[in-house]
């Protein structure tokens, strides 16, 4: 028999565990902020805008906001990239990236707000390399 | 009657019809063969009346019927009317009515074509349609306003485009057909009948597959063409939910392809029929019932249907997987013999990567489900998708580069070496000249020349097979089409440029050798389809590019709409991404950033500098740290210095409390750095007000996207190929009339040695 079924099935398993290890990897979990603050990984925070702590560092290119989670616990994030025209409307924001120099510098952002006839609607932002 | 009313009826009066098609359908499956003719007649009523609440949903929002709370949500009285069809199709009710309206329409064109199967496959197909009426009817579109309203709200501006007209109806078109295979292939299990029923559902496989490919590539344009993040695909789970079915239905293809020609594979083609349908179910309960809300950037709100979704998920599931595997041991078919360098095996290993890929994107978009079984529900990042894709990619372009030569049977080795010869030399030559024009990414060189070679390989093989048989020449200008659009998704993504750009009014940038002139604004922000005009030149030659940014009231953000000069070796891809004005509008008045030592004449009509840092008071048990600014204030009726204090709490809080500078303004200390020494303030009062915009200055990114034309010519290649086999395969039919012999033995298939789809 039968080489072309051992054929197939080496490719099946070396293909599963392979996407199994890749999935592993990438998997960006959602952690709370002190988890974040010591994960090295790259990771998602939820949290709802604190407005008044908002600036953006013009010559830098950065915007510096600070998330605060169900628990009243702070998060400060830096974005590289413009301000998301939808920001200030935000109810929550999702930011992807990982904890350094004590600030945790967002790749990503998923800014949901509550769009005026849709209930809410979610926009995802790219930042700068 | 009031509209909502007759709506309703509409409604009722389909789900009627179909349950009496259905049990007219179900009882014919016995001895009672009469209630076949009802069946039929039953299911044009049911058509009717489905097609009808479409239409007449369609011709309320033509007569703005506003009382209606989908029309008022999805439209308003300003709407041009050709985009009153995106706003029927624009929210969930809207598109399950089209999909039910495909459905029924497609069944139409079915019934007369299934033979001995029609009684129990169109039970089955029926059943889809009865879970979609059960959707409808729970929420149905017809649904009265609570407060009745003037005019509409009008509709998204992202889906106020042309081709948000027409690729939902081809995808639910594509979503329809993926049913029928399904339902063949239950009524084939439950006749007990293994082999027939690949005939009958051979063209609907081509067409539902060809339909989908299609429409997902139409998303893609869509996505390129208005939402100016540069590509064309996210790996986001409603492009997956599309994509997961399309793989499926293309492996079933390939499956069908095996046991027309072998009479093997019977167990993994019903196995396939029933997934790629159960794939347009599942990802139908991901992006509609709000699991994946937190991930996905079309989150549906919950519309109450969540658990009609799990039960018709669940029903399918049972009903699919549960009766293959009551009749599994039943289905045998020859077991395969021969080298094993063949084109039956060619064809299973592509059977095997196609829905090895179709495994990935299941698994990488159900990882947010499958994670929450463990704990906290994470997503994949799109790296996921690429590193899985690669290796399945290159194999890929490896089997349909080599699959033209596997099918000269009666070549020798010799023959086909020989055959092969020049399309591997020119794929050679291709791959050089890319190379040493610069790409030139990790291990792609390989990737390029088995793509150049399947291209080529395949278009000698379609060539000559056109001159013979056209209408067998499909498959191999899909192939063509698929070596295309491997080379338009590597080249156009791998090798994709960016720059970002900032220009002030009249100020010039340069990137990849185009020289780019920011000339001002059509208009007002505020108003739609506002755009951005830059002079391009190149070389000498002057063009315009007015890429889209605008505020959208109804996103309540800003639209950013690329402009795209399209060419052959690359499109050059300007999408806005901001504008001073708009920053200024938004930027949240009375902050200002202060250097060390610095002095600021007119912060807000106060002179104030920052002269140091007072004591820093730390809380050794709290973790509390205070910073103090020294701030030295004059003018406005104030003077001398205040000092602001800043509180940074344990758990990253900071407390700021504000210091009266006079007049009821005050300032605060929000943030403090050490290196480089800076203070963050914020006034408030009176004398702050919102700053008004002083300049113009715009930022763009431009990117450059080699051969990005390879996807859409590639798509075409495929869609023609994909109609070929359609043609071909619908000859192939059997035909039936009423009354039907339902005497007649059944006729052995005739053995067909056709090895192309």
């Amino acid at each position: 028999m039968k080489i072309r079924y051992i054929v197939a099935l080496v490719i099946i398993v070396g293909f599963v565990i392979y996407g199994a290890v890749s999935l592993k990897t990438s998997l960006t979990p959602y952690v709370s902020f002190a988890e974040a603050k010591s994960s090295p990984q790259t990771v998602q925070v939820m949290g709802e805008l604190e407005k008044s702590a908002t600036r953006y560092d013009t010559t830098a290119g950065l915007l510096y906001f600070t998330l605060k989670d169900s628990h009243g616990e702070m998060l400060e994030v830096s974005y590289k990239g413009v301000r998301p025209g939808n920001f200030d409307q935000a109810t929550q924001i999702v930011a992807i990236g990982n904890y350094k120099e004590k600030v945790f510098q967002a790749d990503q952002l998923l800014v949901k707000c509550p769009s005026k006839y849709q209930g809410e609607e979610v926009q995802t932002y790219k930042a700068e390399k | 009657m009031s509209v909502s009313l007759l709506g309703n009826l509409f409604l009722g009066a389909a789900l009627t019809f179909c349950l009496l098609s259905l049990t007219s359908y179900l009882y014919a499956w016995g001895s009672s063969k009469g209630t076949l003719a009802w069946g039929r007649r039953f299911y044009w009523a049911s058509t009717f009346f489905s097609v009808g609440t479409l239409v007449y949903l369609f011709y309320l929002f033509v007569t703005k019927h506003y009382e209606i709370t989908y029309v008022a949500e999805y439209s308003s009285s300003d709407l041009p009317f050709h985009y009153l069809f995106s706003s029927v199709w624009a929210g969930q009710q809207g598109s399950f009515l089209l999909w039910l309206g495909w459905s029924a329409i497609l069944g139409l064109f079915m019934q007369k074509r299934l033979g001995e199967y029609e009684e129990r496959g169109m039970f089955f197909y029926l059943l889809v349609q009865l879970f979609l009426l059960f959707i409808l009817v729970k929420r149905s579109p017809f649904a009265l306003s609570p407060t009745p309203l003037a005019d509409g709200r009008g509709l998204n501006p992202l889906l106020q485009d042309y081709w948000m007209v027409i690729h939902p109806p081809v995808m639910f078109l594509g979503f329809a057909a993926m049913a029928i295979p399904f339902a063949l292939a239950m009524a084939a299990l439950t006749r007990r009948e293994y082999r027939n029923w690949v005939t009958t559902a051979f063209p609907w496989v081509n067409f539902g597959r060809m339909v989908l490919g299609t429409a997902i590539i139409m998303g893609g344009f869509w996505a390129y063409k208005v939402l100016g993040w540069g590509g064309y695909w996210g790996w986001d789970p409603v492009e997956n939910a599309s994509l997961m079915p399309f793989l499926g239905g293309l492996a079933l293809t390939h499956g069908f392809l095996i046991q027309k020609n072998k009479g093997s594979l019977p167990k993994t083609n019903f196995f396939l029929a029933i997934t790629a349908f159960l794939l347009v179910v599942y990802g139908t309960f991901l992006t509609r019932s709000g699991v994946l809300a937190d991930f996905s950037v079309h989150s549906f709100v919950d519309l109450g249907i969540n658990g009609f979704l799990v039960l018709f998920l669940f029903t399918f599931i049972i009903v699919g997987y549960g009766m293959l595997l009551w009749r599994s041991r039943e289905i045998k078919g020859p077991v395969y013999s021969g080298p094993i360098v063949n084109q039956d095996f060619n064809v299973l290993l592509m059977i095997l990567f196609i829905s090895l890929s179709a495994f990935m994107v299941l698994l990488g978009t159900s990882s947010p489900l499958i994670t929450r079984l463990f704990g906290q529900p994470s997503n994949v990042e799109i790296s996921y998708y690429v590193k899985t894709h690669l290796p399945i990619g290159i194999a890929i372009a490896l089997l349909i580069g080599l699959s033209p030569y596997l099918f000269w049977r009666s070549a020798t080795p010799y023959e086909k070496l020989k055959k092969a010869l020049w399309p591997a030399l020119t794929a050679l030559v291709c791959t050089v000249l890319t190379f040493l024009a610069g790409f030139r990414e990790s291990i792609y060189p390989l990737f390029h020349f088995l793509t150049f070679f399947a291209l080529f390989s395949n278009i000698a093989i379609f060539f000559r097979s056109a001159a013979s048989r056209p209408v067998n020449s499909g498959g191999h200008l899909s192939h063509v089409g698929v070596a295309l659009l491997l080379a338009g998704f590597i080249f156009s993504s791998v090798y994709s440029q960016e720059k970002r750009l900032n220009l002030a009014l009249g100020e010039k940038g340069e990137a990849f050798g185009y020289t780019l002139t920011y000339k001002g604004t059509e208009g007002d922000l505020k108003q739609p389809e506002n755009a951005l005009i830059f002079a391009v030149e190149k070389d000498g030659k002057q063009t315009e590019a007015r890429p889209r940014f605008f505020w959208a009231e109804y996103n309540q953000g800003y639209m950013r709409k690329p402009a795209i000069q399209k060419g052959i070796m690359y499109d050059l891809y300007i999408a806005p991404i901001n504008h001073s004005r708009a920053t200024e509008e938004q930027e949240e008045p009375g902050v200002l950033i202060f250097g060390d030592s610095e002095t600021k004449e007119d912060a807000f009509g106060y002179k104030i500098s920052f002269t140091g840092f007072g004591e820093t008071k730390m809380d050794p048990d709290g973790g509390e740290i205070s910073i103090t600014a020294i701030l030295e204030v004059a003018g406005y009726g104030a003077h001398g210095v205040r000092k602001p204090t800043v509180t940074i709490k344990n758990s990253g809080e900071r407390v700021s409390p504000p210091v009266e500078l006079s007049n009821g303004n005050t300032v605060a200390l929000i943030d403090a750095r050490a290196t480089p020494r800076q203070v963050v303030l914020k006034f408030s009062g009176p004398a702050v007000v919102p700053a008004t915009a002083t300049q113009d200055v715009v930022s763009i990114e431009i990117s450059k996207k080699p051969f990005i034309i390879f996807v859409w010519v590639g798509t075409i290649l495929v869609t023609i190929g994909g109609i070929i086999s359609v043609v071909r395969r619908s000859k192939e039919l059997p035909t039936s009339k009423l009354p039907i012999d339902l005497t007649a033995k059944e006729k052995p298939e005739p053995q067909k040695v056709l090895a192309s789809k």
